[in-house]
């Protein structure tokens, strides 16, 4: 999509589709669910995803040391110049 | 009849029944009501207060007797947290300020949940600058962590704090004052459609505003939904995940570098720097003539002469309208650990009206007024000649800011004046020396005046007169 084609979408969408959706969907039988239902469970997905990768890098170092082979080896700071 | 039943709580403190705030004598105390009792008990041996006092994270306070304010039964506690000099508002802040605000939310978050606890609410508005930082000052808002709960402030933290400062970062900086308007935050559905597609390759944001916003609006059109709301899960690890996540994506939030209007004035300005050394010695001797507690420098850019106030012992509030010029100022008291000084924006022809739950939620610039003194410089000018405002409110409507009034007059002359005029038809016939005098006379009596050197200008001293 071009950045024109996109600008018209854009455009087609701020003004036009609201209206027709205005029109068109019966909004007061919705109107009491409140917005934070769907971030309940969109939480669910969200957190399966972001709690993995937080696993993994709380754990990042044993995984290191888990792939590098050297289970329980402490990682020193390397002191390579003379003092 | 005790005080209690005259102590109201303030027009912002209504929405959560834990507790209020309320002003006794000048001072701002919090009232935790009897059903916030066991979880502020808790809170207390949980260690969290104190823990995250001492980190600055969360405002100071004591407890205090509530028999000193003869404030009577009923209430279970009172506080008397840190006094807030001036209070400001989320869409009074630069996008490093709101960032900064976000970020503390979400460590507070972390904090909380290493002692068991959790927030209850993200909103923008539990966040203060205090000694020129931000700071948490609603001691109410943590409760006991509720296990394998979704976070109920995901959606309010998005709103406030992650969409704005998106759509700062990657559509245009002026949607930071979509949140005047937008008291709630904006609306992620909304922040979604405006960004560009790029954002949708970033996981935070894609996951935290695109898909988000998706499931939102999925929700809303589907009436089941709210039965399995109710029955959602959400482990902690994935919690502390999502948290961290939210923290990734506020933190990798950055300004494009671009060339604002007031952003590098100062290196275009027409002072040689004879007139700038003498404009600064002027402002200096009147501040110390006045000695004020507070000040705001109205049209204050970078701060620069702000600072002649801060460093004089003034809690000083400088204000600019634009977002460069803002930021610019921001960086400096984070860098400079200045304690004095709190940069806003605020575009001074349209500030600030009171807003909110019956108009009185927040409050307009006027009613966190009066300051001791007031520093206009190089204003009138912008606000006469840029916005048509004639000089007799300008004087009218300081007056009612202020109890002194640093000001400096640009003549037509001035070369930045002359620049004013290039594109617009001189309709300003008062708009000399004299006019302004005679204007500044029905609302102010002239303390001194002094000429600056090498240049055109005039800077007065004044004081308001009470009426």
């Amino acid at each position: 999509m071009t950045p024109a084609t996109r600008d018209k979408a854009r455009c087609a969408a701020a003004l036009g589709l609201p209206l027709a959706l205005l029109a068109s969907v019966p909004l007061p039988a919705y109107a009491y669910i409140d917005p934070v239902t769907g971030s309940f469970l969109f939480q669910g997905i969200v957190g399966a995803i972001a709690g993995g990768l937080y696993l993994i890098k709380v754990n990042w170092r044993k995984l290191k040391q888990l792939v590098a082979g050297k289970p329980g080896a402490e990682e020193t700071p390397r002191q390579d110049a003379v003092d | 009849m005790t005080r209690r039943d005259t102590a109201e709580p303030l027009p912002a403190s209504f929405r959560d029944p834990s507790g209020f705030v309320f002003r006794d004598d000048g001072t701002v105390y919090r009232q935790i009501s009897d059903s916030y009792a066991a979880t502020y008990e808790h809170i207390v041996k949980s260690g969290f207060y104190r823990a995250a006092m001492d980190a600055g994270e969360l405002i100071r306070h004591e407890e205090i007797d509530p028999e000193s304010l003869s404030v009577g039964a009923g209430a279970y506690k009172i506080l008397r947290p840190d006094q807030v000099p001036f209070v400001s508002y989320p869409y009074e802040w630069c996008f490093g300020q709101l960032r900064d605000a976000a970020l503390l939310t979400l460590a507070l978050q972390k904090r909380a949940l290493t002692h068991g606890l959790w927030l209850r609410d993200a909103s923008a508005y539990n966040v203060q600058y205090l000694g020129g930082r931000p700071v948490f000052i609603d001691t109410l808002s943590f409760e006991a962590y509720p296990e394998g709960r979704p976070w109920g402030a995901y959606n309010q933290f998005c709103q406030h704090f992650l969409a704005p400062l998106t759509l700062a970062a990657y559509v245009d900086i002026g949607f930071l004052k979509l949140l005047r308007t937008n008291l709630g935050g904006i609306d992620i559905g909304l922040a979604s459609r405006a960004l560009p597609i790029c954002t949708r390759l970033r996981l935070g944001l894609q996951m935290h505003i695109h898909a988000h916003g998706r499931a939102v609006a999925k929700a809303v059109a589907k009436p089941e939904a709210s039965a399995d709301a109710r029955e959602a899960k959400l482990s902690r690890n994935a919690l502390l995940g999502l948290v961290d996540s939210l923290q990734s994506s506020v933190a990798g939030l950055e300004l494009p570098t671009s060339k604002t209007i007031w952003g590098d004035y100062y290196d275009e300005t027409n002072y040689s720097s004879a007139a700038h050394e003498a404009k600064h010695s002027i402002v200096e001797r009147f501040v110390a003539r006045v000695q004020p507690r507070t000040a705001w420098d109205l049209g204050a850019n970078d701060g620069r002469f702000s600072r002649v106030a801060s460093a004089a012992g003034a809690y000083t509030v400088a204000i600019d309208g634009d977002p460069a010029a803002v930021e610019n100022n921001y960086r400096d008291v984070r860098h400079r650990n200045e304690s004095h000084m709190l940069p806003l924006l605020m575009d001074l022809a349209n500030p600030s009206p009171s807003l909110g739950w019956a108009s009185r939620e927040r409050d307009s610039i006027s009613q966190r007024g009066p300051a001791d003194l007031i520093l206009g410089l190089a204003l009138v000018h912008h606000l006469a000649i840029g916005n048509n405002v004639p000089l007799p409110k300008i004087a009218a409507f300081l007056a009612g800011l202020c109890r002194h009034l640093v000001i400096e007059f640009v003549p037509k002359e001035d070369s930045q004046v002359a620049r004013l005029l290039a594109t617009r038809e001189d309709i300003f016939d008062d708009y000399s020396e004299n006019g302004f005098e005679a204007a500044f006379a029905t609302r102010f009596r002239l303390l001194d005046r002094a000429a600056v050197a090498d240049s055109a200008r005039t800077i007065y001293l004044y004081e308001a007169i009470v009426d």
